[in-house]
């Protein structure tokens, strides 16, 4: 496709996209977490507090114009490891999301075009398993039975997260594909591959980054309740869900220590799930 | 003396759903020669559409027969050979689904090209000659369906059942979703296509008016069965059955001459029963004015009246 | 004027969407006298349903605005009535059925219910109380009225037990609850068989003949109206062409839309397939000036480009937007 009509297009995303501030707002939340998270080092006050490092004398200093956010039982300053601890979220919602996904979205299209056959039966009653089980009490199997870390916590995450994407796309398959331009491609004699790839799924993308990026901030939000509980990223890590389960302790006298982690959680959460609409909203009706 | 090209004898199609089997196509029989239009004509529920896609190989057939060209091909579609769906190809109702949103209008009408075998640069030209064809512009290649009218989408449904030089082309109400204006231009098309290069088609619409001017024979369904078939100014000056008698009746037209035309007014009444509740006997008992006895009881054959005219009606046959 | 249950006068409708700003309608004058029978014929993307929303005042705003013009239903201001008054109006004047009568109704909510509530609903905002019984017998009334067998067991199915041809019928049903002076047909039974729809017309044609209701009947079909109407408008790209008596109309269309649009269409008689009408429905984003079918005019002049012809008055009640018949 030429660059003129792809121009045209991306204009016209932004005009649907931008019609409630609220995304755009969401968007800019998304993009300087990003930033920040990337150049972390940059943008901390205090960049060396991040892991390992110990300073009694100012240990667990309140909110001052020294460290914004205060600092914790080790004297850190905690608004420089939040800003590194974006990185193992986000780092976990790209890692669970771009695992999960394929394999869901590949499950659904092929059970959802031959719905109603052994295939849809087994695939579809597979996923239901998966999805019976509470999900938090599934990761938590998961961690236990491995070692706790990070990337055994995505790894939970990950196996019980494909069902939601094969369910998704089973949906929309089924539905897509007794639409007349499936019936002429068939008709045409076009492969099942095909079918699949170049008539089905093209048209269920919008619905598939749609919920991506509404998923960010539940990944985000699971990872750090598995930390929170100790199963996820072990200290020294700053990751934001141990950051607030150490702090809880401190509670209610140190408050900032747990507050303001479980702040950005929020921040992170609501600024995903502002762009996931904004991007409903740009997809919806293509 | 017209080959035949198409021959179908007894087709059935039933589907079963929750509320019982569903009757769509219950046993029809006809043949469409090389080089003509036979119109298929129907409500909804009679089965026309249903007929359509059995002969595609949309569907799979219950019972009965299809031939092409001498060949049975009563199978669905995954299970006939690739050199068929080359020769045989369909343009859809609606002509906004019948083109993928998503892809371009050029990789559309290249999909058939590709599927059998044609070379990538030699498929470029060969897009480019069918929308040359088509009267639509070059730089339509690049466009996405959404963007171009309703009239130009079908354009576009045409040009890619035209792509592999088929010979049969199902034509499911082409025009039924365009305006008048529109209507006459693709109409038009199709009618100079089908002299060009030697096409067949099967043509389906509810519009009697349209069918008048399009098919040279029609056939009339009622509840999956085929209730009368005719050469075209045969069925309209001399309708018999008395379906089709309601129907012709019925039809809105404008001009004192057309109004001259229809046969005498027979009051439509009630409505089609769900096809999973076929009246017993002849199906359009219920609603026949000329109902006998042997009507409720007994489902009548389908008698030649005259060369090339059949109906299916006890009153034929005393 | 006082005479007339509609009166629009040279109303003028824009949308804005992302490309700009499509000028809709551009003009539109339409009347219908008290008790009379008008049909409003125009291909798709006209402005018909756009003219007859804003006469219930329904029409979507934004994106819509109404940039010029004046509709009066029953001598009142539309476009100057607080809510309070459009809600009356739409209760006890106007009712409209809708095109497709599948996603009119609602289709978790069973049919005798959804014709009850509106009952109920108008009683109440008249002030009195009705009961349960009243109601059902109300129903009852209604759709023995529209012809429905067995009303009891209708009133108790859900939409999608009936048949098209009976969902049209509860939409008849449901508009003539509120006992109105002025129905809004919009392509009744377009979506419907042919013989289905000739029952739906016939079936208008009985009521409103008996209440002397007033109708306005919109259709791309140009035979279906023939049957019903008194007058009939014929529009094209958002202003009427010509009106006139429904046999005048048809025996003797003047303007070139009008008589392209008649041979377009295939002729039960024979004839092969018409040419069509050259060229295409303007770019409501960009339409050409003056009288917008002059690209496609085979008699256009140079004024039809400048300014769009007025109706002139040809013969009883016939008028055409056309300067080949008057004016300049």
């Amino acid at each position: 496709m030429n660059t003129e009509l792809m121009k045209e297009r991306w204009k016209r995303n932004w005009y649907k996209f931008s019609a409630n501030p609220l995304s755009i707002l969401g968007l800019a939340v998304v993009l300087a977490i990003i930033l920040i998270a990337i150049f972390a080092d940059f943008f901390a006050p205090y960049p060396e507090h991040a892991f390992v490092f110990v300073d009694f004398k100012n240990a667990k200093k309140p909110p001052s114009w020294q460290n914004l956010c205060g600092t914790d039982m080790a004297g850190r300053d905690i608004l420089s490891r939040i800003f590194f601890g974006f990185r193992y979220s986000l780092v976990m919602a790209v890692s669970v999301l771009s695992v999960a996904t394929p394999p869901g979205v590949l499950l659904g299209l092929i059970a959802g075009y031959m719905r109603d056959t052994w295939v849809d039966t087994i695939v579809m009653r597979v996923a239901d398993v998966f999805l019976s089980v509470p999900s938090m009490v599934l990761a938590l199997a998961v961690c236990s039975m491995l070692e706790p870390t990070l990337y055994n916590a995505m790894l939970a995450v990950t196996v019980m997260w494909w069902p939601w994407y094969t369910r998704l796309v089973y949906g929309a398959a089924s539905s897509i594909k007794n639409e007349y331009f499936v019936q002429a491609a068939e008709v045409t004699g076009a492969s099942t591959f095909h079918i699949l790839f170049g008539e089905i799924f093209p048209n269920c993308l919008s619905t598939i980054f749609t919920k991506m990026t509404l998923d960010v901030g539940w990944v985000i939000l699971i990872g750090s309740t598995l930390s929170f509980v100790g199963l996820g990223a072990q200290p020294p890590t700053p990751d934001l869900g141990t950051m607030v389960s150490d702090g809880s302790k401190y509670i209610p006298a140190q408050w900032w220590i747990s507050l303001f982690p479980a702040l950005f959680i929020v921040i992170i959460i609501l600024g995903f799930n502002l762009l996931g609409d904004g991007v409903r909203d740009m997809l919806a009706g293509d | 003396m017209s080959k035949e090209i198409l021959v179908v004898k007894d087709l059935k199609k039933y589907f079963a759903t929750d509320e019982g089997t569903v009757r769509a196509v219950d046993g029809i029989s006809f043949t469409i020669n090389e080089g003509e239009t036979f119109g298929l004509v129907g409500e909804s529920g009679s089965g026309k559409s249903t007929t359509a896609y059995t002969l595609m190989g949309i569907y799979t057939p219950t019972a009965g027969e299809i031939t092409y060209k001498g060949k049975d091909i009563s199978t669905g579609i995954k299970k006939r050979p690739l050199s068929l769906k080359k020769e045989m190809q369909m343009v859809f109702q609606d002509p906004g689904s019948s083109l993928n949103p998503k892809r371009s209008i050029e990789q559309i009408i290249a999909l058939p090209l590709q599927v059998h075998g044609i070379a990538k640069d030699e498929r470029r030209k060969r897009v480019i000659e069918l929308l040359r064809m088509v009267e639509l512009p070059e730089d339509y290649l690049d466009r996405q369906p959404t963007k171009i009218g309703g009239g130009e989408k079908q354009m576009v449904a045409i040009a890619r059942a035209l792509a592999t030089n088929p010979t049969f082309i199902t034509l499911d109400e082409p025009t039924s979703a365009l305006d008048v204006s529109m209507q006459a231009k693709i109409i038009n098309k199709l009618i100079e296509f089908q002299e060009e290069l030697d096409l067949s088609y099967l043509f389906i619409t509810h519009n009697l008016s349209l069918m008048r001017n399009v098919a040279t024979r029609v056939g009339i369904m009622y509840l999956g069965k085929l209730c009368e078939v005719a050469p075209t100014s045969v069925f309209f000056s001399n309708p018999l059955h008395p379906y089709t008698k309601m129907l012709l009746s019925s039809i809105p037209v404008i001009t004192s001459e057309e109004e001259a035309v229809k046969p005498d007014k027979v009051v439509s009444r009630g409505e089609i029963p769900s096809p999973v509740n076929v009246p017993s006997g002849c199906y359009f008992h219920p609603r026949c004015n000329e109902c006998t006895e042997r009507c409720m009881r007994e489902d009548p054959p389908m008698v030649e009246v005259e060369p090339g005219h059949f109906v299916k009606c006890h009153t034929m046959s005393e | 004027m006082s005479e007339n249950i509609v009166d629009i006068r040279d109303l003028y409708v824009n949308f804005n969407i992302y490309e700009g700003v499509t000028r809709v309608l551009n003009g539109v004058n339409f009347r219908v006298a008290k008790g009379e029978k008008v049909g409003l014929i125009g291909e798709a993307g006209c402005g018909k349903t756009t003219t007859v929303k804003s006469i219930m005042n329904i029409l979507q705003i934004p994106p819509a605005e109404i940039v010029g013009g004046e509709i009066y239903l029953e001598g009142l201001d539309v476009l100057k009535m607080g809510q309070r008054d459009l809600q009356m109006m739409r209760r006890k004047t106007v009712s409209m059925i809708f095109q497709d009568p599948t996603s009119a109704l609602n289709p978790v909510f069973k049919v005798g219910d959804q014709i009850g509530d509106i009952i109920n609903y108008n009683q109440l905002a008249l002030g009195n109380k009705i009961s349960k019984q009243e109601i059902h017998e109300k129903t009852v009334q209604v759709l023995k009225e529209v012809q429905m067998p067995d009303p009891e067991r209708i009133m108790n199915s859900y939409p999608i037990q009936l048949s098209g041809g009976m969902r049209q019928r509860i939409c008849i049903a449901m508009a003539l609850v509120s006992a109105t002076n002025l129905l809004i047909a919009d392509e009744p039974g377009t979506n419907l068989d042919v013989t289905i729809q000739d029952q739906v017309l016939r079936l208008l044609g009985d009521l409103v003949r008996d209440r002397g209701t007033s109708i306005i009947l919109i259709s791309h079909a140009l035979g279906a109206v023939k049957g019903l109407v008194d007058r009939v408008y014929v529009m094209y790209a958002g202003s009427m062409v010509e009106a006139a008596k429904t046999e005048d109309l048809f025996s003797d269309p003047l303007h070139p839309y009008t008589k392209a649009l008649f041979e377009a269409v295939p002729k039960l008689t024979g004839g092969g397939i018409p040419m069509g009408i050259s060229g295409r429905i303007p770019n409501y984003l960009s339409p050409p000036t003056g009288c917008r079918f002059n690209p496609r005019c085979p008699h256009a002049k140079p004024e039809c480009r400048e300014k769009s012809p007025p109706f002139y008055q040809v013969g009883d009640g016939h008028e055409v937007a056309c300067y080949l018949y008057g004016g300049q």
